[in-house]
């Protein structure tokens, strides 16, 4: 008979483990500091005054400005179109509708600039982006408008007011924290990118940090620039999160609520609504995925060696990522269980700091990483190790939401009925608790993978010499621009291995464990 | 089967004192319902004696063995207490068969689908042929069915249940409150039932505590809480009371409604007293009169407001000369409008507690 067992006791082991991985998770933030405090303080000033951060912060905010705006337009609209109209195919509309963003950013502007070469520079960031951002919006307003009060909508008609008016003046106006929170999305995915915009040639703070690294060799310029960049990005991401908890309070209303009646389109707006998808859908996944396809087929004639570095690179594409996922999937389980279980203000806390991730982008990941081993930890640098502890360190935020609903299905009271039944804590835990968690575990562990199998940026700085991965060899035949043919396959690789999963996945999850939205969830986050 | 012996049991949630020196006798074989407001420590008692959570003083013994003591703990696993939650807490993952097979032995699981006893189970609650679904195919009253089961099956002690039809709608908890308590009488289970429903709680027990601010406030058989109850405020948690002041002498009491007789245990009382009258104790009569036997004819008042309820409607009636109001239950329809001149009469006798004790 033991004493002490049902005595509530503070979770120790819990708190620790968790203080601790969030403490690893936000190293990076500090060692950058540490970084441009080392390179001095007059430098990093001297850097920042520099009119070439001023250009850099022009373009960062003229292309936020204006991507924002279109792809708060097209992802509103769309989402306004296949949620509350009668557009013939709304529900394959809506799926297409979601994929351009899965797919890896370098991939879309490469199809675009392998064959445009007008597509660069600001205006074709600006399309790129657009085409392949809208869904960040897309989503949470379709989300909105599926469980938007109709009784609003149906009180405005009655007032005299036009189907127009009433989109503008009462759906739009009740999704705008969404609306904004989408929006702050969309920054924080710009900030972050690097290969696109080296495709496009326009010139980011990414860019510009990457250059500062690889080219010019000065880690110390780098790391004053990722100061201002991850300013930016911490700034965007609270907004971010201070329009989420809004976009929950708009939401009133019964849970279970009636089906809204889709408005019937006439004819002339059927054709236009029609065409406007299709048109949008053609563009953002249509023709990258024509455009590799393309090159697939025409880099048949020019006889560079594919097939075996194709398998390698897979290879370890393929061990590096499982093994980041299962990293980082082991982390987020004991963070997301003391959030669930132990529902104290300190302990949420902890939880969303985590998310403070989602603003170091990956080319201030890679650049701490680098100049920790470099400088503390040399057997580490450019190991396996290093990569795989990157990859999970950048995705954890995504593991931690694909659990979240399973971690609190997996709940207390459920254990405490197992013991009733006779059944000892190491026997629930068994076959109560692990059952439970195993759909959250396993999305957290696929989303994972997924991400860090198509992430490019903080792989080229990370990755161990003499091996390449799907990403880096792709990188590496596009950048030379001439060998289209070659980087086909790696392209068409990393679709199937982002956009094709993502969405088999999330359908599975939905049909499989109907109570547990761990897939969607995690698909959302994904995006 | 089995009895529960609660002693002094003591539990605080930080600064708040959820049970206060709390006694508990549970008899065996008896359906005890603990009523409470929610808060009253009544679901914190259940999780006590379930052993999910340990005292913070007190002994817990179930059939005279002590289970929980400063120095002495038997898990949850060890006491053979049935538990059934508010939500049912089915396993989502588990079908309803496994759900009910959950606790039996390994040996059982293990031979061909647990031989009968699922089925036994299934067939005890009216639901036999819905063992391949899974908990979230079920409609919320089978679920609850499903979680008796489970509970059940692996023959308990005791039986604990946490408000269990709560989360329902009135007309199927009021059929499946029948169910399970023909169910739990038929094979005798000692059963402590916890909610806040006082018509529930009288309607299914063999005793009732009234628990309020984590003590038992009386402990009885539910007719002697109702008619008996030990102080204006348990009267008055316990169905409509009317409580006024009286001037007690020679076993019977002087009120705004006259003078009144008091029942046998209460003849004693002299002086200032409050004295109880239930609302279906008084009866409308068209004018005053005094009338023989135990019916005592009182003040006239007006009608001040109705309420009708299809098998009876209470009207409130305000005294003439006071703005005293009282509760009236009349059977059907009252063919009254606002306003009437009517009078009341007393029937039975009426209780009394000495003036000051009330709560």
């Amino acid at each position: 008979m033991t004493v002490a067992a049902g005595r509530r006791r503070f979770p120790w082991v819990l708190t620790a483990s968790s203080i601790a991985i969030v403490a690893a998770l936000l190293a990076p933030l500090v060692l950058v500091v540490v970084q441009a405090a080392q390179s001095g303080w007059s430098n990093v000033w001297e850097v920042l005054d520099r009119s070439y951060v001023a250009t850099l912060l022009w373009n960062t905010v003229r292309l936020a400005a204006v991507v924002t705006l279109l792809a708060a337009i097209i992802g509103t609209g769309a989402a306004w179109l296949t949620e509350r109209t009668a557009l013939p195919g709304r529900r394959l509309w809506a799926v297409l509708l979601i994929i351009p963003v899965v797919i890896p950013d370098f991939v879309l502007s490469w199809s675009w600039s392998s064959v445009f070469d007008a597509v660069h520079g600001f205006n074709g960031a600006v399309l790129v982006m657009t085409l392949h951002l809208y869904p960040l919006i897309y989503l949470p307003m379709a989300g909105a408008f599926r469980s938007a009060d109709p009784g609003q909508e149906e009180a405005a008609r009655g007032l005299g007011l036009s189907l127009w008016r009433v989109w503008w003046r009462i759906s739009v106006r009740q999704a705008r924290a969404t609306l904004l929170g989408g929006c702050l999305l969309v920054c924080l995915a710009l900030l972050s990118y690097y290969g696109a915009f080296e495709n496009l040639r326009y010139q980011t703070f990414t860019t510009a940090i990457f250059g500062e690294l690889q080219t010019q060799f000065s880690p110390g310029v780098a790391s004053s620039m990722s100061l201002v960049l991850v300013a930016i990005s911490l700034f965007v991401l609270g907004g971010e999160a201070v329009f989420r908890e809004r976009g929950r309070v708009d939401r009133t209303g019964p849970l279970a609520q009636r089906a809204l009646m889709p408005i019937p389109l006439s004819g002339f707006r059927k054709a236009l609504a029609l065409a406007g998808i299709v048109a949008l859908v053609a563009l953002a996944l249509g023709f990258p995925i024509g455009i590799v396809g393309y090159w697939m087929v025409v880099g048949q004639s020019s006889g560079l060696p594919a097939a075996v570095s194709l398998g390698s690179a897979v290879g370890y594409t393929v061990a590096y990522s499982a093994l980041a996922a299962a990293l980082a999937t082991a982390l987020a389980l004991p963070v997301a269980m003391l959030a669930a279980r132990h529902r104290r203000r300190w302990a949420a806390a902890l939880e969303r700091s985590t998310f403070v991730v989602q603003a170091i982008p990956g080319v201030v990941v890679g650049l701490a990483l680098v100049f920790l081993t470099s400088r503390y930890l040399f057997s580490l640098y450019q190991s396996p190790e290093l990569l795989v502890a990157a990859y999970a360190l950048m995705f954890f935020p995504l593991a931690l939401v694909a659990m979240t609903a399973s971690v609190l299905r997996a709940s207390p009271r459920l254990e405490e009925i197992g013991r009733s039944l006779g059944k000892g804590p190491v026997a629930v835990r068994l076959r109560v608790t692990l059952p439970l968690l195993g759909p959250g575990l396993a999305a957290a562990f696929c989303f994972v993978f997924l991400s860090a199998a198509t992430e490019l940026t903080a792989t080229l700085l990370l990755v161990p010499t003499g091996v390449q991965t799907l990403a880096t060899q792709f990188w590496a035949y596009a950048e030379e621009g001439v060998s289209f043919g070659a980087a086909a396959p790696y392209a068409a690789t990393m679709i199937a291995l982002s956009a094709v999963p993502a969405y088999l996945l999330s359908r599975w999850y939905d049909h499989r464990f109907r109570g547990d939205p761990s897939g969607r969830s995690a698909l959302e986050a994904l995006t | 089967m089995s009895t529960i012996t609660c002693r002094q049991i003591t539990k605080s949630f930080g600064d708040t004192r959820v049970l206060d020196d709390l006694d508990l006798d549970v008899p065996d074989g008896a359906v005890v319902t603990l009523l409470g407001e929610s808060g009253s420590g009544k679901t914190t008692l259940l999780r006590l004696i379930a052993g999910f959570e340990r005292p913070d003083t007190g002994t817990i013994a179930i059939d005279g063995e002590v289970v929980d003591a400063p120095q002495r703990f038997v898990p949850p696993e060890r006491r053979r207490v049935g538990f059934v939650a508010q939500e049912g807490n089915l396993f989502p993952h588990l079908t309803v068969a496994r759900n009910i097979a959950f606790g039996l032995p390994r040996a059982d699981r293990a031979s061909g689908r647990n031989s009968g006893r699922v089925d036994e189970m299934l067939q005890l609650v009216g639901l036999d042929g819905l063992g391949k679904r899974y908990p979230h195919e079920l409609s919320g009253g089978q679920q609850q069915r499903i979680a008796l089961a489970r509970a059940l099956a692996p023959r308990p002690r005791l039986v604990l249940l946490d408000e269990p039809f709560s989360s329902l709608d009135a007309g199927l908890r009021a059929s499946l409150r029948r169910d399970v308590m023909e169910i739990l009488r038929a094979r005798r289970a000692t059963t402590v039932f916890v909610t806040h429903d006082q018509s529930e709680a009288l309607s299914v027990a063999d005793l009732v505590g009234l628990i309020d601010h984590g003590r038992i406030r009386q402990f009885a058989a539910p007719d002697a809480l109702y008619d008996r109850p030990r102080d204006p405020a348990v009267a008055q948690f316990l169905g409509e009371a009317n409580i006024m002041p009286g001037a007690a002498a020679d076993g019977d009491v002087d009120t705004v409604l006259g003078r009144l007789h008091l029942s046998d245990e209460d003849r004693a009382q002299r002086g200032p007293v409050a004295v109880l009258v239930r609302p279906e104790q008084l009866r409308i009569v068209a004018e005053a009169a005094t009338d023989g036997g135990r019916t005592f004819v009182g003040t006239s008042g007006t009608v001040a407001h109705r309420e009708y309820y299809g098998h009876d409607s209470v009207v409130l009636v305000r005294l003439d000369g006071s703005d005293v109001t009282m509760r009236v239950r009349c059977p059907g329809a009252a063919r009254l409008a606002l306003g009437d001149r009517v009078a009341l009469a007393v029937d039975g006798d009426v209780i009394a507690w000495p003036a000051g004790e009330a709560g």
